[in-house]
C-alpha cells in the first residue's frame, strides 16, 4: 500500500542520498545543504541529551565534520541518510556521556527536570525543555507522523523509548528512573518499538514488506 | 544463542544503540554485532528498527545551532577541501575512537595580529589602530552574521514557497484528472441509463464506404426522444468538420442530430434529443459536415443502420 506520503518520504530519502553522494565528491554548497536541513534537529537532541549547550555545540561540528570525510561511506541501499546522521549524532553524544563522567549530573539533572515538571510530562508533545525552540513551521510532515505513532501506543511504552534514545539512558537507569524492575522495562521496550514499526510502516505505505 | 534469540534483541539494540557500561546484557549485544555480520536477514530487520527508533528524533523540538558555528564548521570543511579532503591527522576523531577535540577557531584571527605587533615604538597609535581595526572587524562580522541568517531565512522561504508550488500543481493534477474521470463516468452512465431504459429501441450501425471498419449502436426511445450514440473507430475528423447524426423516419427527409467528434482512437460517446415534430426514427446516419451541423446532410455517410 503506498500513499502519499510514502512516495514524499521516497523522494526525500533519494533528495538526501544524492546530497550525501554530492558531499562524498568534495560538494561544499551540498554540505551546507545538509548541514540547513538537519543542524536544528540534531542540535535539539544533542542539547536533550548532554543538557549543555556548549558540548552540544562540539558534538554537532564533530559530527557534521565526521559527515564530510565519510559521506562517501553511506549506502543508501542500507538505511536512510536521516537514520545515519542521527545515529550517527546520537552514538556521539552518548560516548561523549559516557566518556565525561558526567553520567550521574545528567542523570540527577534529568531526574530533577522531570520531578519539576509534575512527576511525568518531561516529554509533553510540542514541548521542548531545550527553551528556544524554532517554530513550528519547519517541523516536517514526519514529524506530525511520529507524534501521531507515538500517541498510539501505550503511556508507560512511550516514556521508556523516549528515555532511551531521547534521553540516551541505559536501561538500568530508565529502571530507576520508571522505578520498575528491569525485565519489565525490557519487555516495554520492545514491545513499544514493534507498535511503533508497525504503525509507521501503515503510515509510510511499508517499506520492507519482507520482514 | 541462536538466531532466535539473536532476532529477539535487534529491537532494543537498535534503540538502546552501542552497549555501555551499565548494561546487564552488554556481553550478549556485543555477541550481536557478530551475528550480525553473518546474518542478513538480521541487519535488515535491525536496519529497519534503527529507521523507527531514528524517528524518534522528531520528538524533540528542533533548536538552532548558533550562526557561528554553521561558519565555523564551513571554514573547517573548506579548509578540508582546499587540504586534499584527507588532513585526518588534524582531525578529531576516528569512528569508535575518543573525540581528541581540537577546532580552535574560536580564536579569532584579529587577537594573533594585535598581540604581536604590541611592544612597538608607536603604542598608543598601534592601540587605537588596532581598536579602529577590531571595530571594523567586529562590525563586519555582524554583517557576516547578519547575511547568513538573511541567507538562511530566504533559502527556507525558498524551499517551503517551491514545496508549496509542487503541492498545488499535484493537487490541481488531481483536480483535472478527477473532472476527466466524472466526465467520462457521467457520459457512461447515461449510455447505460438510454441503453437499458424500458422503451429503447436499438440500432446497430455499420461502416459506410468511407470508414468500413467503424461500427456503432444507437438507442432511441422513440416516446421520450432520448437517444444515445456510440460509435467506434471513426477516421478522425479534419480540421472544421464533425460528425453529425441523422433522424431518419420512412420517406421523410432526414432530421439533423448534434454534432460529435472522435477521442485519439476514433470513438465517440454522445447523447441526444431526437427533434419533437418526428415520426419514430427507423433508420439512423452519421456523416460528415462542417463543424457547426447543417440542416440537411451535404458529406459523405460514415455509419448507417436501422432499428432492428
Amino acid at each position: 500500500m503506498r500513499n502519499g506520503l510514502s512516495v514524499e518520504r521516497e523522494q526525500q530519502d533519494f533528495a538526501e542520498a544524492e546530497l550525501l553522494r554530492n558531499i562524498a565528491r568534495g560538494d561544499e554548497k551540498a554540505f551546507a545543504a545538509l548541514y540547513d536541513r538537519y543542524s536544528a534537529i540534531l542540535f535539539g537532541l544533542l542539547l536533550r541529551i548532554l543538557h549543555s549547550r556548549a558540548e552540544a555545540e562540539d558534538v554537532l561540528q564533530e559530527v557534521f565534520l565526521q559527515v564530510w570525510r565519510r559521506a562517501s561511506t553511506f549506502d543508501a541501499a542500507r538505511g536512510r541518510a536521516f537514520t545515519w546522521l542521527v545515529t550517527l549524532a546520537r552514538s556521539r553524544a552518548i560516548d561523549r556521556l559516557r566518556a565525561s563522567n558526567s553520567r550521574e549530573r545528567v542523570v540527577a539533572q534529568a531526574a530533577a527536570s522531570s520531578s519539576s515538571s509534575g512527576g511525568g510530562g518531561q516529554f509533553e508533545f510540542e514541548t521542548s525543555s531545550a527553551g528556544d525552540a524554532v517554530e513550528d513551521a519547519i517541523r516536517s510532515e514526519e514529524s506530525a507522523v511520529v507524534r501521531g505513532a507515538l500517541a498510539r501506543i501505550p503511556e508507560e511504552q512511550r516514556r521508556a523509548l523516549l528515555l532511551a534514545y531521547v534521553e540516551g539512558l541505559t536501561q538500568t537507569e530508565i529502571a530507576a528512573r520508571l522505578q520498575q524492575p528491569l525485565g519489565t522495562v525490557k519487555t516495554r521496550m520492545r514491545a513499544g518499538m514493534s507498535k511503533l514499526r508497525e504503525i509507521l510502516r501503515e503510515k509510510t505505505g511499508g517499506a520492507r514488506p519482507d520482514l | 544463542m541462536t538466531h532466535e534469540d539473536y532476532k529477539e534483541m535487534l529491537s532494543l539494540d537498535a534503540l538502546l544503540g552501542a552497549p555501555g557500561g551499565g548494561d546487564d546484557d552488554r556481553a550478549a549485544r556485543e555477541a550481536l554485532r557478530g551475528h550480525l555480520e553473518a546474518c542478513a536477514e538480521c541487519r535488515a530487520v535491525r536496519a529497519e528498527f534503527e529507521d523507527v527508533a531514528a524517528q524518534l528524533a522528531h520528538m524533540v523540538a528542533p533548536v538552532e545551532p548558533p550562526a557561528e558555528l554553521r561558519a565555523r564548521v564551513l571554514a573547517r570543511v573548506r579548509e578540508m577541501a582546499a587540504a586534499g579532503g584527507d588532513d585526518e591527522s588534524t582531525l578529531d576523531v576516528d569512528d569508535g575512537g575518543e573525540p581528541r577535540v581540537a577546532v580552535s577557531s574560536k580564536v579569532l584571527p584579529f587577537e594573533r595580529t594585535t598581540a604581536g605587533r604590541g611592544g612597538g615604538k608607536n603604542e598608543a597609535g598601534l592601540l587605537s589602530k588596532s581598536a579602529f581595526r577590531f571595530g571594523a572587524i567586529a562590525a563586519s562580522l555582524v554583517i557576516v552574521a547578519l547575511a547568513v541568517a538573511l541567507a538562511v531565512l530566504w533559502k527556507r522561504n525558498g524551499e517551503m514557497r517551491d514545496e508549496l508550488a509542487r503541492v498545488s500543481a499535484r493537487a490541481d493534477e488531481t483536480q483535472r484528472t478527477l473532472a476527466g474521470e466524472q466526465e467520462a463516468l457521467r457520459r457512461e452512465r447515461e449510455a447505460l441509463a438510454a441503453l437499458t431504459a424500458p422503451d429503447a429501441r436499438l440500432a446497430t450501425l455499420a461502416g459506410m464506404e468511407p470508414s468500413p471498419r467503424a461500427h456503432g449502436l444507437v438507442s432511441y426511445d422513440p416516446r421520450t426522444g432520448r437517444t444515445q450514440i456510440l460509435a467506434r473507430a471513426l477516421p478522425p475528423a479534419p480540421a472544421g468538420k464533425a460528425y453529425q447524426l441523422w433522424f431518419i423516419a420512412g420517406a421523410n427527409p432526414p432530421m439533423p442530430g448534434k454534432v460529435f467528434t472522435t477521442d485519439a482512437k476514433g470513438d465517440a460517446a454522445m447523447s441526444d434529443q431526437a427533434p419533437a415534430n418526428l415520426p419514430a426514427a427507423t433508420v439512423f446516419a452519421v456523416t460528415l459536415e462542417p463543424a457547426q451541423g447543417v440542416s440537411a446532410p451535404t458529406g459523405s455517410i460514415y455509419l448507417k443502420g436501422g432499428v432492428s
